[in-house]
């Protein structure tokens, strides 16, 4: 490629993610004024809840820690071609497993053994539910879309379970366990604030998986199977091994989702702790918005929990009832996919 | 009669009940595979379908309205998914992920709009069986199958009706030739596009009469996590039914008294000991497991429509003749 027309393709391209992402704002623009409200004040008042303040800034990046788990879960699957779309069900199985595993130690481990020993446990939690349809696809060619979605609803039952028969709580009044033994929490930032330490766990595990894919040569057999099973496999590379891993790889992140959440957040195991569609939803949609890498779903996954903490301010403030979140996400999915095909009309246009 | 036995024709006949919502959403859905589209939105716009159901009912007292009202809404977003995939050339997993959430949000979004508040504020009087005389006197067959509510009835007409469609009909046949070979059905003329748009809208359409049944046959209210999973599984009864209405028909009654048993555990589990010990959670799960043993059964036999998740480009397509 000549470095005259370098130049012009990133700024067509860039033109075209542009058009996009202003059009989606657009349609959530429509939906913010059939509430009867401004959209200005309506996006003002977004960051306005999430980011204005230390409270509220916590609060985003206790929202944002579990969700840039999930969002690089789905991105290392999506980038080898496993579309794990069960990172909520992962997280489920990561957050019961942590509990389980933090509230039945018999010792009093310190806090730099009891830490990873539940990171651990987590991500082989995590990794063993998405092993199962990674195994029913590679095994009998059964989508992995259906069987993981479907394996998200199982872990909801389990925690379920836990938390009403034998973890109840001794209190016998909340769906919840009791709280995990101290040394088993992860330490706040800053005293007041609930925002905690796995922030930076999970900012490391973006960073530790682009390096693995971009970095390595086992990375590059992962993203070359991505690209192209055929290509990979007359690469030499073991396609369905590598399509395992991703999978096995994709789960346990997800099961540290878990992790940060009890470990973190709550320090015991409840009912409902995350939303009405959780982490793992938007975490896929995360991973797509920034096309499956890494580092863009870290990014991508904070500036979700931005409109996800700051909807709740918008409700209060602007009057338009949070699950817009959920329809913005969406559109702005659409826009990226769609600022592609946009992008392929423009170059025949202009002859980029 | 005898308790056990009338304890198995409430449970049973509940399920039939119950399993009446997937009847809805897998007679769309078979058309739309067999045709090479997997409307993967289902989940999300049944939400949709029973939001609007319940706005509908809400504001104006029209049940038959509110079914036509959710229909429209699960339509248009069926459609727009279908063209996104089918025009616009992207991905349909990505497109129905982007498109289910969207659907799922607009519902709740609507929601909060129109009746307010996290479940609705007024319960709707939900449909009353409706006993055919003479065959609800069967014993057993009759109070579980023909003491329904009407739609349980539309619902069989209808499985029954699509079957006559997709096998005795050309326009079935067309269905199935463009999920089989699109290539060759456009050289015998077939439009490809303008089948996978009706079939990617009746699919649309069932899910929205699904969602509204869920409102004004089941439970007389919205709440937001109200479709549970039901529009997944679905989409795995329908493998497993290998696209065929009748088989999905039996298969819908099959999940819906799984459902049914594991909603009569639940609520008895104190006075009854027949589970052994098992907790109900665990029943509540039974559904998604066998939703993924169906699968597998489904997939050993591996008869897919062969141009299934395949987009057909037209002018790749013609320019290789």
């Amino acid at each position: 490629m000549h470095m005259v027309s370098r130049y012009r393709y990133i700024f067509w391209r860039f033109f075209a993610v542009t058009i996009s992402l202003l059009i989606a704002l657009a349609i959530a623009s429509v939906f913010v004024i059939v509430a009867g409200s401004n959209p200005l004040l309506a996006f003002y008042s977004i960051f306005e809840g999430s980011l204005s303040n230390w409270e509220s800034f916590s609060e985003t990046l206790v929202k944002a820690t579990p969700l840039i788990f999930t969002s690089v879960a789905c991105a290392v699957a999506f980038k080898s071609n496993m579309f794990n779309i069960g990172a909520e069900g992962q997280m489920y199985i990561g957050q019961a497993v942590t509990a389980v595993a933090a509230l039945t130690m018999p010792i009093n481990l310190p806090s730099y053994l009891f830490i990873p020993y539940l990171m651990v446990v987590s991500f082989i939690g995590g990794a063993i539910w998405a092993a199962i349809p990674g195994y029913l696809k590679l095994r009998f060619g059964i989508s992995e879309v259906v069987t993981t979605m479907l394996m998200n609803y199982i872990p909801i039952y389990l925690v379920d379970y836990i938390v009403f028969g034998p973890f109840y709580e001794k209190a016998r009044r909340h769906p919840q366990t009791d709280p995990i033994p101290e040394a088993a929490r992860l330490l706040k930032i800053h005293h007041p604030y609930r925002a905690h330490i796995g922030i930076f766990i999970a900012i490391a595990v973006s960073v530790a998986v682009y390096v693995f894919l971009w970095k390595t040569s086992k990375g590059f057999e992962f993203r070359a199977t991505g690209a192209s099973t055929t290509g990979a496999r007359s690469m030499g590379i073991n396609v369905n091994r590598r399509l395992m891993q991703a999978m096995i790889i994709s789960g346990g992140i997800a099961g540290l989702a878990g992790f940060s959440i009890v470990s973190g957040t709550y320090h015991k195991l409840k009912l409902g702790t995350t939303g009405i569609l959780g982490h793992g939803f938007a975490g896929i949609l995360a991973a797509l918005v920034a096309n499956n890498h890494p580092l863009g779903a870290a990014a991508s996954g904070f500036i979700f929990s931005v409109l996800m903490v700051g909807s709740e301010t918008m409700q209060r403030a602007a009057g338009v009832p949070f699950p817009i979140v959920s329809i913005v996400e969406a559109l702005l999915v659409l826009a990226v996919l769609l600022s592609g095909r946009m992008f392929g009309f423009l170059s025949r246009k202009v002859r980029i | 009669m005898v308790p056990i036995q009338e304890t198995i024709v409430n449970v049973v006949g509940r399920g039939v009940m119950l399993g009446t919502v997937l009847l809805f959403a897998a007679i769309g859905e078979c058309f739309a595979q067999r045709s090479g589209f997997m409307n993967l939105t289902m989940e999300g716009i049944m939400t949709l379908g029973a939001s609007l159901a319940y706005q509908t009912v809400f504001l104006t007292g029209n049940m038959g309205l509110s079914i036509f009202v959710a229909m429209a809404g699960c339509m248009l977003i069926s459609f727009i998914a279908v063209y996104l995939n089918q025009r616009l050339y992207l991905d349909q997993v990505v497109t129905g992920m982007a498109l289910y959430i969207f659907a799922f949000g607009l519902g709740v979004f609507i929601h909060r709009l129109v009746a307010g508040g996290v479940t609705g504020l007024k319960f709707i009087e939900v449909l009353k069986p409706v006993g055919i005389p003479l065959l609800s006197s069967i014993p057993v067959i009759g109070p579980i199958l023909f003491n329904q509510n009407i739609l349980v009835y539309v619902g069989i007409a209808a499985s029954v009706a699509a079957y006559f469609i997709m096998y005795r009909t050309h326009w079935g046949l067309t269905v199935r030739a463009v999920g089989e070979n699109p290539k060759a059905a456009d050289n015998a003329g077939i439009n490809v596009y303008m089948t996978r748009y009706i079939t990617a809208m009746l699919s649309g359409a069932g899910a929205g009469v699904a969602g509204a049944y869920l409102i004004v046959a089941v439970l007389g209210n919205f709440q937001e996590l109200i479709v549970s999973g039901r529009g997944w599984i679905t989409i795995a009864m329908v493998i497993f039914a290998q696209w065929n209405p009748i088989y999905a028909l039996i298969g819908s009654y099959f999940f819906g008294s799984m459902e049914s048993v594991a909603k009569y555990v639940e609520v008895t589990r104190r006075e009854i000991a027949i589970t052994g010990g098992i907790p109900y959670q665990f029943f509540w799960m039974v559904p998604y497991i066998a939703s993924i043993l169906a699968l597998v059964v489904a997939f050993k036999k591996a008869a897919l429509p062969s141009a299934l998740f395949k987009i057909y480009k037209r002018e790749e397509a013609i320019s290789e003749v």
